[in-house]
């Protein structure tokens, strides 16, 4: 892992000078636009990607499967609600709506609940399921499923009408994923929320290891699958909702990190939760470097340059199994 | 001693798995659970793992401890369970795997006594050479010996195993069940489900014969009657189509 950890945090350095270094006016290092404009928005990249990728591991450690994403139990879809929601209710109350965390997270937990409660986790019910095969995981994705469509039709609703009264843009742009005029305060709440999140992910990851084998086989093994279950899942909304208040969803991005994660480095969640963490943080921060250069001096959305990379890869590896 | 009081499973209202099954399993032996497929023997092995919440009327004793009493640790500390099935997603080394059995013991923290205990164990499978390869890797009678190493390392009480021998080779279920032998007689208690009726009444002490979720039948290997009972469950003579039990 050491090998991996150097190349990665070196790769994560350069990517991050690069990004410092080029504006969407070319290079160029103005000490005023670095401090207030360009370092700000660097960071809040580096970190919103680092916790995207983190959730994305731990939804493929909780699900058993490495191509599942947050967004599969409609824990992004529900931050995005949240926030266009709220947006939508203070612009018609005359209120400025500053886009909060708490909004986001209570969203992206809310959402994960509502797919948590087909899962009846909240009365342990599931892990004394009848059948061993049926862990209840296939009614929480299909459940995950339809919410997400909801949701995300909530949302358009929410943008339209705030198109029709000429302010659903900002909300659009951001919605889409940008790093733009992100400030200190953006940098630093992102990563107060990385560094709670990914402590306490560090403690349970054993145990998610564990159930790997299985919920039963895991429960046989004296571990607390019910517990891990509630414990994971929050750690994702909250670390979905805060990357998303803070930055934006970054789509693709906590499939593609945590996947490559695991081809490179050990299978322990701890390990992939730092290695995916890396990665994510230097995919974001290329993208973003990207979004802003690529067609400059206008700033692309993030979200459509992971995208770009994301679909591709998740449909190599659709096509790689399929294969296998 | 495994004591089961009426013991009832439904997976629905309308369908009883288990039905009002009494049993009491002695300490240091090995019983074999049998019966035709569908007649509640992985159920009822499941329940007395503690996987399966139990109806209030029903109650399962282990070494005189309630087992709805007992908590996740204490419930592991007392009993290995293997499943007949597995699933692997990612690849963890066979080493990683069988140090999750002693897993209430280092809690993701392993010590050299954890170590030593899953080399010992991985050794007793023949899987010595196999530790730091991934689990992803093996064939199926691999992955069975490193589950069953995984038991093994726990250095439980009770040994709960859901058709161990089906997966592997002649040797490795010779070696195996000797070694279960071994420790029934230094005071172990295995419950095994087996398909081979031959294999469960030569290797075994006592034999539970299920059908439709019923206790057909529960005694000493070597009763007479135990071959007459599996003879009307099975629907089969003992003879029928070179199939000999004896």
């Amino acid at each position: 892992m050491t090998k991996q950890l150097f190349g990665l945090t070196i790769l994560l350095f350069l990517a991050a000078v690069l990004s410092l270094a080029i504006g969407s006016t070319g290079i160029g290092v103005d000490w005023e636009i670095l401090s207030t404009i360009r370092a700000p928005r660097v960071f809040t990249a580096i970190l919103a990607g680092a916790g995207t990728a983190a959730a994305g591991a731990l939804s493929q450690s909780l699900f058993r499967n490495s191509l599942a994403t947050p967004s599969i139990i409609g824990t992004e879809a529900g931050a995005s609600f949240a926030l266009a929601l709220t947006t939508l209710v203070a612009v018609t109350n005359g209120m400025q709506m500053e886009r909060s965390v708490f909004v986001s997270s209570t969203g992206a937990i809310l959402a994960t609940l509502a797919s948590l409660s087909l899962l009846q986790l909240k009365h342990g019910r599931s892990l004394g399921s009848i059948n061993p095969q049926d862990s209840g995981l296939a009614r929480l994705l299909l459940g995950g499923f339809a919410l997400n469509a909801f949701l995300a039709a909530g949302t358009s609703l929410c943008i339209s009408i705030l198109m029709e009264r000429g302010s659903g843009g900002n909300l659009h742009h951001w919605l889409m994923g940008s790093f733009t005029a992100r400030s200190w305060d953006h940098a630093a709440g992102m990563g107060i929320a990385y560094l709670v999140c990914l402590s306490a992910a560090w403690i349970l990851a054993p145990g998610v290891d564990v159930m790997s084998l299985g919920d039963d086989a895991a429960r046989a093994l004296g571990v607390d699958v019910a517990r891990s279950y509630r414990f994971i899942l929050i750690l994702i909304s909250v670390l979905i909702g805060s990357a998303i208040s803070f930055g934006g969803p970054l789509p693709f991005l906590g499939l593609v990190a945590p996947h490559m994660a695991r081809l490179i480095s050990k299978q322990q969640l701890r390990t992939v939760l730092i290695i995916s963490s890396l990665l994510g943080a230097i995919l974001a921060v290329t993208a973003d470097l990207a979004a802003r250069t690529v067609r400059s001096p206008v700033d692309m959305d993030v979200g459509l340059i992971t995208t770009m990379i994301g679909a591709p890869y998740f449909l190599w590896l659709l096509v790689r199994r399929a294969t296998a | 001693m495994i004591v089961v009081k009426n013991l009832s499973i439904q997976s629905s209202p309308s369908r009883r798995i288990i039905n009002d099954v009494n049993v009491n399993f002695k300490k240091g032996a090995l019983h074999a659970i049998v019966g035709p497929n569908g007649s509640g023997k992985t159920t009822l092995l499941r329940s007395i793992a503690g996987l399966i919440p139990l109806s209030d009327n029903s109650s399962i004793r282990i070494d005189d401890k309630n087992l709805a009493s007992l908590n996740n640790f204490e419930r592991a500390e007392l009993i290995s369970y293997v499943e007949s099935q597995h699933i692997a997603p990612f690849a963890y080394t066979v080493k990683d795997i069988v140090l999750w059995g002693r897993w209430t013991k280092h809690q993701g923290q392993p010590t050299d006594v954890d170590h030593d205990a899953a080399v010992q164990s991985s050794k007793i499978m023949g899987l010595d050479n196999l530790l730091d390869r991934s689990f992803t890797e093996l064939s199926t009678g691999e992955r069975k010996k490193t589950l069953l190493a995984q038991s093994l390392a726990s250095q439980s009480k009770c040994y709960i195993w859901d058709e161990p021998l089906a997966p592997l080779d002649l040797k490795a279920a010779a070696d195996l069940m000797g070694l279960a032998r071994v420790m029934a007689a230094q005071g172990s208690t295995f419950l095994i489900s087996f398909h081979d009726i031959s294999l469960a009444l030569r290797l075994a002490d006592s034999i539970t014969i299920l059908g439709g979720g019923h206790v057909n039948w529960h005694g000493r290997t070597s009763d007479p009657g135990a071959l007459e009972r599996i003879e009307i469950t099975f629907g089969v003579n003992a003879h029928q189509g070179g199939i000999y039990f004896s």
